[in-house]
């Protein structure tokens, strides 16, 4: 009960501490020129790397949507690392693209490349063909091919919206020392999403996806913005995040060994900017927002959560001397302990007190009364950080969701701590009893063609 | 005695936790209830939001449509009183008058009669009067706000209070001051202004691009000021902006710059001779082209466009350049002028394999080759 307490006031603490930041950084936004950067050449070019694998259902549409971004100069790679259904033939017709000849400078090393396919008419546009090696493989690839500065790692199916990357570049311009920025990732399920764009937003059907929304809502918005303000935000979403290119192939990119490659390369560069005594920041924006399929079913959710956690453990494990050392600062000191507590045993010791309690009221040590004391309280707890997350998310974008759709999803926070949270949990559990066994593993989650 | 206390003293500590439980479970119920009718308000309040803006843009754009197609002077001027009134002091509806009866004024689809049909909006409407108040009376953001926008309506009156603005600890007034002071063209001020920067690496150098490029004075004579009065770091990042202005007055300056050992300066230079791309200086850029810093080479060989065998010998070599920027970059500028392909073939048919893949993928990028 201590325990469940502890964390719930560390996430009451968090979402106070998100809604000033948030208040701030609207204020800051109205005076915000950073539109006025769209035809600006003083803005830094930028790579959109795009890993892609056996993702033949929205491909084509998502590069026709990226390619038409609110940004003075970028480029988008795109690299189908070893797809088996049509992704290749998809895109090559879609884009009459050709192989061509190339040069590419290796700073980091990948699975061999099968070709690199180019079209004039599309300028902007290169597409590699490479042998499957994972997302991280296919991420240092697509770093490799790149001539910019910045990158933007994105998955497939993500929507951004025409000023999201925009918005996250200006943070390198405001402020030399950034080296990553991260976006705020939203469900898209039930979403209206036209000609490959994000248009508005509905609340899906199923109750397992309006429960992740309410979810998103409380990691990012709460949990995100807070940490950002410390600068110990250990993760970026592998979804949406913005890299200064060089840093990360100082940290020797994307570690392929790994699941939770999106958490392994923030704690790498803070490991090794703290290491190298470098002054740096990794941000999170709320307002950069990019839209993503959630998984539209339980089987799904559990893939993806047992890895998400598998993740974690990983690279919280391969960094674990950063654990309350003093020379990694507030990461080492707080994020790290904090994420080892709370988000790696916080699962287990739930899950304990699901049997526990049941036991310990049918061996007569904890009354009816008390039971029923305490299953209130954490209920209304989670209650709590639940409607906080929804409040932080209509204190910053209005109009994105109506009033009535607001009212919906608060009876879905209410509903969220009688069934999901539990099953979340013992995703998590799982996760972690299975790590050896799946710890390379990705698993297939399901992906529907958006709505159109 | 002392089980009877020890009983006494569990009873107390059960009935406190009882009463503590009781106690938070009461709190959260009402944080809960005080936490929902908060999000519906919130939620009725950002929709309300929306509708107004939505309403005030709608309104506002009809008006405008009403005064440039009025049939006669008198319809014109009583719409645009009313429109005045229903702008009124209102920030929402100044600010979107504003932005579309300027944006109006610029386009090219807007004849005189129906710009001056707009001005008169403007001098009756008066935004330049609301901002100027704003800039004295708001919060921090709504002086860094209205900073921008007494430039934009260029109210020269206000630049020594924008002048005390852009020395500011708050660094998103003081930044927008700044911007301001160069649209009004202070000299003075913005040359202080870039050079206090040297100490001061928490903005990113395109920041001092965006002021110069805002900038609305004599660019040479801030770029003299400013060189003559600052160090290497601002210089190379200045001389990095000037040479999109292609200003030969500075042509020793950049000259000097190439024997520097600042790097950055060189760099600067080096891009500021290619962008001015006076034959004179092509035997400089090919001295750059074998400097022993990769990223002048790079640099330099990106500046080597000029039509001559001299240039196009320097950029084959260039194409065996133990880096891969350097073979990058020479790769594309070759293949960008040598358009009879002369001396793209004699790397193709070299001996080094990276310059000929360099020069293939350049190939391939710049025509349909398949």
């Amino acid at each position: 009960m201590g325990y469940t307490l502890l964390l719930n006031l560390i996430y009451l603490i968090q979402i106070m501490v998100s809604y000033s930041k948030i208040g701030r950084n609207f204020k800051r936004r109205s005076v915000d020129d950073y539109i006025d950067y769209v035809d600006s050449e003083n803005l830094p070019p930028i790579s959109l790397i795009v890993p892609a694998r056996n993702e033949q259902e929205n491909i084509v549409d998502n590069i026709h949507a990226l390619l038409k971004l609110d940004y003075p100069e970028f480029e988008l790679i795109v690299v189908n690392d070893g797809s088996t259904d049509q992704t290749h033939e998809k895109i090559v017709n879609a884009f009459e693209l050709h192989k061509i000849e190339y040069t590419i400078k290796v700073s980091l090393p990948t699975k061999p490349i099968r070709g690199v396919y180019h079209n004039p008419e599309y300028p902007n546009l290169i597409y590699v063909e490479k042998d499957n090696g994972g997302k991280s493989d296919a991420l240092n690839a697509g770093i490799n091919m790149s001539v910019y500065p910045l990158f933007v790692c994105l998955d497939a199916d993500s929507r951004l919206e025409r000023d999201s990357v925009l918005k996250l570049a200006t943070e390198f311009i405001k402020d030399s020392k950034t080296v990553v920025a991260g976006g705020l990732v939203r469900i898209a399920n039930g979403s209206v999403i036209r000609d490959g764009e994000w248009r508005s937003f509905k609340i899906p059907d199923k109750a397992v996806e309006k429960f992740q929304i309410i979810e998103y809502f409380r990691a990012f918005l709460a949990g995100r913005v807070s940490w950002g303000l410390t600068n110990s935000l250990l993760i970026v979403s592998g979804a949406f995040g913005v890299f200064r290119k060089q840093t990360v192939i100082d940290c020797g990119g994307y570690k392929t060994n790994t699941v939770g490659e999106d958490m392994e390369i923030v704690v790498n560069i803070h490991e090794n900017m703290r290491k190298a005594k470098q002054k740096y920041r990794v941000v999170f924006c709320e307002d950069a927002v990019c839209w993503t399929q959630g998984p539209m079913s339980l089987k799904d959710l559990r893939t993806q959560r047992r890895r998400w956690q598998i993740g974690l453990l990983d690279s919280l494990l391969q960094h674990k001397k950063m654990i309350l050392n003093p020379s990694y600062g507030m990461v080492g000191m707080l994020s790290v302990p904090y994420s080892w507590l709370f988000e790696v045993f916080g699962a287990p010791i739930e899950v304990l007190g699901y049997f526990i309690i049941p036991l310990s009221l049918f061996l007569g040590e904890l009354s009816l009364y008390y039971f029923f004391l305490y299953f209130i309280l954490a209920v209304s707890l989670g209650i709590i950080i639940s409607l906080g997350g929804l409040i932080l998310e209509q204190k910053i974008h209005f109009g994105r969701m109506t009033a009535k759709q607001c009212r919906q999803l608060a009876n879905y926070a209410f509903l969220e701590n009688f069934g999901y949270r539990q099953c979340i949990t013992l995703f998590r559990v799982e996760g972690m009893l299975k790590y050896r066994k799946l710890r390379r593993t990705w698993g297939i989650i399901k992906r529907k063609e958006f709505d159109r | 005695m002392t089980s009877l206390w020890k009983e006494d003293f569990c009873v107390i500590i059960e009935l406190t936790r009882e009463t503590v439980a009781l106690i938070a479970l009461v709190i959260c119920l009402f944080f809960i209830l005080f936490q929902y009718i908060f999000l519906l308000s919130l939620s009725h309040k950002q929709d309300a939001r929306k509708k107004r803006r939505e309403e005030a843009s709608n309104t506002i754009n009809e008006y405008l449509e009403s005064i440039i197609f009025a049939p006669t002077e008198f319809a014109k001027d009583s719409v645009i009183d009313a429109l005045a009134g229903y702008v009124g002091e209102d920030k929402l509806k100044m600010g979107i008058l504003s932005s579309r009866a300027v944006e109006l004024l610029l386009s090219d689809d807007t004849d005189d009669r129906q710009k001056a049909a707009l001005v008169k909006v403007l001098e009756k409407a008066n935004p330049m009067q609301f901002y100027k108040k704003m800039l004295h009376n708001g919060n921090r953001y709504e002086k860094a706000y209205a900073c921008r926008k007494v430039a934009f309506f260029y109210e020269e009156d206000e630049i020594p209070y924008i002048r005390k603005l852009a020395k500011s600890k708050n660094r998103i007034l003081a930044y927008n001051a700044a911007m301001a002071l160069s649209v009004f063209g202070d000299e003075e001020s913005v040359a202080d202004i870039i050079c206090g920067f040297e100490n001061n690496y928490h903005y990113s150098f395109r920041i001092i691009h965006e002021l110069l490029d805002v900038y609305s004075g004599d660019i040479s004579s801030l770029g003299r000021r400013i060189l003559e009065n600052c160090g290497d770091y601002i210089r190379a990042t200045v001389i990095k902006k000037l040479a999109d202005y292609k200003l030969d007055e500075f042509e020793d300056i950049y000259i000097k710059g190439l024997l520097s050992n600042n790097v950055n300066l060189k760099i600067a230079c080096v891009q500021a001779l290619g962008k001015i791309g006076k034959p004179e200086y092509e035997h400089q850029l090919i001295t750059a082209a074998h400097d022993k810093n990769w990223v002048v080479r790079s640099t330099a060989v990106k500046q080597l466009k000029y039509n001559t065998d001299r240039t196009k010998e320097a950029l084959v070599k260039a194409t065996s350049d133990p880096e891969w920027w350097v073979r990058f970059n020479a790769a594309k500028t070759l293949v960008g002028i040598d358009t009879e392909l002369k001396y793209v073939e004699k790397v193709l048919q070299g001996y080094d394999r990276y310059g000929a893949d360099a020069v293939k993928y350049m190939l391939y990028r710049k025509y349909s080759l398949s």
